[in-house]
């Protein structure tokens, strides 16, 4: 698309020449050719990178998902069969909802957090200053570290956690080996890990607000609740939205955290869709069965991103 | 109830500089059309927001009906305020930034109903109550701002240039319409403008200002004709005043022996041919026509003479002068400033004869 409009554009410029083409019509001109060809050979690299690592991966693994393959003996077409058996396996249904928990669980807490710090640092004084720096930190340091630091923090035995739990009378908690915890201690780690980025973008867009608003809220006679949630949260909301999509794909895209910390367990608890793919397709070797998985994951992926840009183009612009 | 509002030893200072406003004593009259008037960063916008309490003085006394405002927040200060940029709320449709300060004082949903309904009547804006901000031009946005003022029945509006983002057109139009509310509502204007005609034509009373200080203040009449200063002579009026320094100038006629410059207004100046008669006594000065511009019903005569650039307002436009002439001024429209610049006055009300 780009590139046809970039075509149009640089056959527009040179008039005297295009003015010489017209007159050449009948003779075959191989500088007309030339000047087409030029926005096709400038886009070239990027389209070459795209199509080798992305669209013919997506067309492969939407073709591996209709086959039964270990990756080494012959491929077989079965049709439809690895998506019915995704729907009746109640492996795959607990992983998508330990995913959606997940994925509830992080935004929630990076929405609510990050607007929680950015409201604190607002005020712009040195130590606020400081502390901007202190809470982007997290964000900034390899997530295999983190989950290496915390993994240690969590230990059941020796983590410093329960340590500090232990020091106040209260019984240790099983962090990473009680299912029912597990997952939220993952979440807790990601949100850990991701609320400095928020509050950032949280604080840039409260920065953003004019103050002359606030100035007539005043004297309008708002008080501060109302101030907040008349004010501030609206002219916030374009942000949120963005905030909460792009977390919202990112946490679906869970894989560093679990493949670390927990490998899916104990029992299937956190399990979720990237770290089930790559199991059934790196441990397993059920490619076409990890491909279809891949595909859900796609599908759901690509629905959010619609709806953002959806709702994005309908998006109100204010002034 | 009164709404009078007085400045007294008002200070105004940012953090450790030294204060942009010192001393500043102002009183503003209730129900008067108040302007204050002055170039950029002469503080007329920090005395406005002073006394609308978004800034807080930090020094000096500021009373409205009497009462020390010291403690009184902006919005229980019985004002309302008109803002250059709108300061519309763009997530709120124009109704609900009516609304909105009605809602705040627990106004019951019948009355508030009643007095949006009163007001978007009075500026025009019945149609529009259900848009948002950004749906509508900077004429209808400054309307819907003065709504939001007007439907909360304050004693006193304040408006910081509320004009200047509209074009010259809309400009004169809600000007005329400034001056109907106030005569409608005979509540206490203050407005805040650089532009000296927005203060000439509107304006009840001038408060001229300049670097934190009051210059002159008084009616648009005695702030044209009878200027306290160099600076009011010449900041009032297109094209303003001729001051020239009177040292260079042999000038017999001049009352006073203190006196540093000599001023006097375009249009009484009269030109002459170079061989002319003098018709009666006055401050005549020889100069080169460097252009005119035809006005309309005047011309505009630049003069070069050798104390300096003149610019003379002939209301003839019939014949146009051109080369060396010869600029006449009579005595009674020559007014003298000392080396402080300073006014010099001969007797009391000299100016309410001319």
């Amino acid at each position: 698309m780009d590139a046809k409009l970039n075509g149009k554009n640089l056959l527009e410029v040179p008039v005297s020449i295009r003015n010489t083409a017209k007159t050449n019509k009948k003779t075959f001109s191989m500088e007309g050719v030339g000047r087409k060809a030029i926005p096709y050979v400038m886009i070239a690299p990027a389209m070459i990178i795209s199509a080798v690592f992305m669209i013919y991966p997506i067309i492969y693994m939407v073709y591996l998902s209709f086959f039964k393959w270990n990756m080494i003996g012959d491929m077989k077409y079965i049709g439809l069969e690895n998506y019915l058996s995704l729907l009746t396996d109640s492996d795959f249904i607990k992983v998508l909802l330990n995913t959606c928990q997940f994925t509830v669980g992080t935004v929630a807490g990076f929405i609510i957090f990050g607007l929680l710090l950015a409201l604190y640092l607002n005020k712009n004084t040195k130590i606020n200053r400081f502390l901007q720096s202190v809470v982007f930190t997290p964000y900034v340091v390899s997530l295999v570290s983190i989950a290496f630091i915390w993994m240690w923090i969590m230990d059941d035995n020796l983590g410093l956690l329960n340590y500090v739990l232990n020091f106040f009378g209260i019984d240790s908690v099983k962090w990473l080996s009680d299912p029912k915890i597990a997952m939220w201690s993952l979440v807790l780690v990601n949100i850990w890990k991701g609320t400095g980025y928020y509050a950032l973008i949280f604080l840039s867009a409260l920065q953003s607000i004019p103050s002359y608003l606030y100035e007539a809220a005043e004297l309008d006679r708002a008080g501060r609740i109302t101030t907040f949630f008349k004010i501030t949260l609206p002219m916030l909301s374009p942000t949120m939205f963005f905030l909460v999509l792009t977390g919202t794909i990112a946490s679906f895209k869970v894989f560093e955290t679990i493949n670390i910390m927990t490998l899916g367990g104990p029992g299937n608890a956190t399990n979720t869709l990237v770290y089930y793919i790559y199991e059934y397709g790196f441990k397993y070797y059920k490619i076409g069965y990890a491909s279809a998985v891949g595909v859900v994951l796609m599908v759901i992926v690509g629905l959010l991103t619609l709806i953002y840009f959806g709702v994005l183009q309908k998006k109100v612009h204010y002034q | 109830m009164e709404s009078k509002i007085v400045l007294q030893d008002i200070e105004k200072a940012y953090g450790k500089d030294a204060p942009v406003i010192e001393n500043l004593n102002l009183e503003i009259e209730d129900g008067s059309f108040t302007v204050l008037l002055g170039p950029s960063g002469c503080g007329k916008s920090t005395t406005l927001r002073m006394i609308a309490g978004l800034e807080q003085e930090t020094g000096g006394v500021l009373k409205i009906d009497g009462k020390d405002m010291k403690e009184v927040k902006p919005g229980d200060r019985g004002i309302a305020m008109v803002f250059q940029n709108y300061a519309l709320y763009p997530t709120m449709t124009v109704k609900e930034n009516i609304e909105f300060g009605l809602k705040n004082c627990k106004v019951p949903k019948a009355e508030r109903e009643e007095r949006i309904k009163e007001v978007s009547m009075a500026v025009g804006l019945e149609e529009y109550l259900n848009r948002k901000p950004s749906a509508l031009s900077g004429g209808q946005r400054q309307r819907v701002a003065l709504a939001r003022a007007m439907v909360k029945k304050p004693e006193v509006f304040l408006m910081d240039e509320p004009l200047s983002n509209l074009d010259a057109k809309l400009r004169s139009q809600l000007r005329t319409d400034l001056i109907e509310l106030h005569h409608k509502l005979g509540s206490t204007f203050v407005y805040v403008t650089h532009d000296q005609v927005e203060a000439m034509s509107m304006g009840t009373h001038i408060v001229l200002m300049h670097k934190g200080k009051i210059m002159q203040q008084g009616s648009p009449y005695k702030i044209y004709h009878d200027p306290d200063n160099v600076f009011t002579a010449q900041f009032i009026g297109t094209p303003p005043m001729n001051v020239l320094n009177l040292n260079d100038i042999s000038h017999e006629y001049c009352p006073f022996a203190e006196a540093a410059y000599i001023g006097f207004r375009p249009e009484y100046a009269v030109l002459l041919d170079e061989s002319a008669a003098i018709p009666e006594t006055g401050l005549t000065i020889p100069g080169d026509i460097v252009t005119h511009e035809m006005l309309g019903t005047e011309t505009l005569y630049k003069i070069d003479t050798k104390y300096g650039r003149v610019q003379v307002k002939i209301f003839d436009e019939a014949t146009i002068v051109d080369g060396r002439v010869k600029i006449f001024v009579p005595n009674e429209r020559l007014v003298y400033f000392d080396a402080d610049e300073q006014r010099l006055r001969l007797g009391e009300d000299k100016w309410m004869q001319n």
